[in-house]
């Protein structure tokens, strides 16, 4: 097909990287925010700037807290299209759970809940999900969107595209062809180790945007090889759904005969059964992790079956000090309060894969690599940024038809200083709102894809300009809006909260006084680069219209 | 030998779905057959399946980039396709019924 495979590989590279280096900006982005998930939900949810809390008391918190538990309305509705008949209004709860971090002042819980009577699936099922302020168990409003962790996140695996878990597809494959686009990358340069210490800053603009690309390729290249590898792991069990389609069986037989040798009932006995101390379980638990020199909180916390006679709990130490999420699990009776079964120490695959997954998440405390983890993330979006310009650049004499490529270059425009644009709008949104806003998280969301949407519109109106070989003006034109709106949420942080930086860093809070000085420095680049682009755009144009002026003579002659 | 710039829509096609779909078809057989004999090699299903999880991403992006450096379209979709189908059958069966 190709002449060499050097070649091939550079069509590889070019075509499959330029088609999905667009989602690949965002997946980086919103990645990269994501590593401060739980930091941004605290600036946009000012009721919960407070600091981080162990798993509360069972018996004062959490039984209430789980016992309000309600299955999520939209799961409810499509649940009822499976079943046959009428659905309990009342559905048996398969199990309550609790997760936190060493980040979490507020507490995530969760249930989950039998469907009965589908025809096609007899273990079925539905989940329910709050979160509550840990020390009083009041649940925080449905209406207040955790705009780091519930929408950055998300958005960074998933796209928000739920249907068919079409978004974890879209995301599993581009993430696919970064793993190609990175092997492609190594094959077609000879000189890789050359390109850790290339940058021209005295050559022309193409070079230096090639330059710029191969260096961010090449200084994160294990960094880039690993995100995108340990990501498509974490859900390696919905890309490749053998256990729940064609190994259904043996793999439900396994956890059936995993269950009876480990003692943990499968099914619940359906007879009802009074729940012994979960706290004293807790304190049992942290007694048995401090005899093996390994003293810590409850990071997880499952009750199985709960109220039942075959109910156990499961107790999970916090990772906070190690690379997995949480590990050492101690179950107990949940009847009796009896131990029932401790893990055992993970065989080798199993520690090879909570160690990779647990890297890519990175729940455990290390501050300074979690700053890496940022910049590797937007050293990501440097290198596919400036494989875009290079391609626009490369082919700005060559094409004879320019609307292929003006639109590379608006979605380029779209991609990158849009999608800042529309970051900074939702924080705007979020400080504007009164915090009793009905459904406010949907209007946060509603003016994050409004302003995205406009940026786009913006990007390819100002596209125009590109047939006179300048710079599209929307760079620096979308560049001012988010220096205009970074700021501006600064400033509205303070007026509606009053926590000002100098309030928040000499109390010193964090969370909060962190988010604003990034949204600052956000503010300051943006505008030294839009002015900077403003200038090139200037004397380009300018520079463009004494050759214009002489075609136009030429043609009137 | 044909360059890139004579490449016909329909060949390139071709050798895009075999990298996307046909590596895909491939990696799934892997994973199903490679499970089943884990669990023959007395492996937990737990560590069978993340076994394979571990690998299979590294396998796609092998199969992906060889379907475009292969000469023959032909061996290329019979040996993914093909070989992901008898893989994936073959796991089946032994998962099932062995």
């Amino acid at each position: 097909m190709f002449n060499s495979l050097r070649q091939a590989m550079a069509w590889l590279h070019t075509w499959f990287g330029l088609v999905l280096g667009y989602l690949l900006v965002v997946i980086f982005f919103f990645g990269s925010l994501s590593v401060f998930d739980r930091e941004i939900d605290r600036w946009v949810l000012p009721e919960t700037r407070f600091e981080p809390q162990v798993i509360p008391s069972y018996s004062e918190i959490l039984e209430d807290a789980f016992s309000k538990l309600t299955p999520d309305p939209d799961e409810l509705a499509e649940a009822r299209t499976r079943v046959e008949g009428e659905l309990p209004e009342n559905l048996r709860v398969l199990f309550w759970g609790a997760y936190t971090t060493h980040r979490d002042p507020t507490l995530s819980i969760f249930a989950e809940y039998a469907i009965p009577n589908n025809p096609d699936d007899p273990y079925d099922h539905i989940h329910g999900h709050a979160t509550i302020d840990p020390r009083n168990g009041k649940v925080l409003s449905e209406d207040h969107l955790n705009i780091g962790s519930e929408f950055f996140y998300p958005l960074h695996y998933s796209l928000h595209l739920h249907w068919k878990n079409l978004g974890y597809f879209i995301v599993g494959f581009a993430a696919l062809m970064m793993l190609v686009a990175l092997v492609s990358g190594v094959v077609i340069h000879r000189h890789l180790f050359k390109e850790l210490f290339t940058f021209r800053r005295d050559k022309h603009y193409q070079r230096r945007v090639l330059d710029l690309h191969n260096l961010t390729g090449v200084a994160a290249l294990p960094f880039h090889f690993f995100f995108a590898l340990t990501g498509l792991i974490v859900f390696a069990y919905i890309y490749l759904p053998v256990s729940e389609t064609l190994l259904a069986k043996p793999a439900f037989e396994y956890a059936m005969q995993e269950a009876e040798e480990k003692g943990l009932p499968f099914e619940a006995a359906g007879i009802p059964a009074a729940t012994a101390s979960v706290d004293e379980m807790m304190a049992e638990a942290k007694r048995i992790w401090a005899l093996r020199d390994a003293a810590g909180e409850v990071g997880f916390l499952l009750v199985n079956h709960p109220g039942d006679q075959n109910s156990y709990v499961s107790v999970f130490r916090a990772g906070t000090d190690t690379v997995s999420l949480v590990g050492q699990g101690i179950h107990f009776d949940g009847h009796t309060g009896e131990l029932l079964y401790e893990d055992p120490v993970h065989t080798a695959i199993a520690g090879l894969n909570e160690f990779l997954i647990g890297l890519h998440l990175q729940h455990f405390e290390h501050w300074p690599l979690r700053w890496l983890y940022v910049f590797g993330g937007l050293i990501g979006c440097v290198c596919i940024a400036t494989g875009f310009l290079f391609f626009v650049q490369k082919r700005k004499r060559e094409l004879k038809s320019k609307f292929g490529l003006r639109s590379v270059d608006a979605f380029a425009v779209t991609t990158i200083t849009g999608m800042l644009l529309a970051t900074v709008a939702i924080l705007v949104a979020n400080r504007l709102l009164p915090a009793d806003t009905a459904g406010k998280g949907s209007w946060e969301i509603a003016v994050f894809c409004l302003t995205w949407l406009l940026s786009m519109a913006h990007a390819f109106w100002r596209s125009a300009a590109l047939k006179k070989q300048a710079l599209s003006p929307a760079w620096h034109e979308q560049s001012f809006a988010i220096a205009a709106l970074a700021l501006s949420a600064v400033l509205l942080n303070w007026i509606s909260t009053g926590d000002h930086l100098l309030v928040t860093l000499a109390e010193p809070y964090w969370p909060v006084a962190s988010f604003d000085l990034v949204l600052m420095v956000v503010s300051l680049l943006s505008f030294i680069i839009a002015r900077r682009l403003h200038r090139k755009v200037t004397v380009a144009l300018v520079g463009a219209q004494p050759e214009e002026r002489k075609r136009e003579e030429v043609s009137r002659a | 030998m044909a360059s890139s710039k004579e490449l016909s829509v329909l060949h390139l096609l071709s050798r895009i779905s075999a990298g996307i779909a046909g590596a895909y078809c491939f990696v799934f057989g892997v994973t199903t057959l490679g499970i089943t004999l884990g669990l023959g090699l007395g492996m937990s299903y737990t560590d069978a399946q993340t076994l394979m999880y571990l690998l299979a991403f590294l396998i796609y992006t092998t199969a992906f980039c060889w379907a475009f450096i292969h000469r023959s379209l032909l061996t290329i979709w019979l040996f993914l396709i093909g070989g992901g189908g008898v893989m994936t059958a073959l796991g089946w069966w032994l998962g099932n019924h062995a």
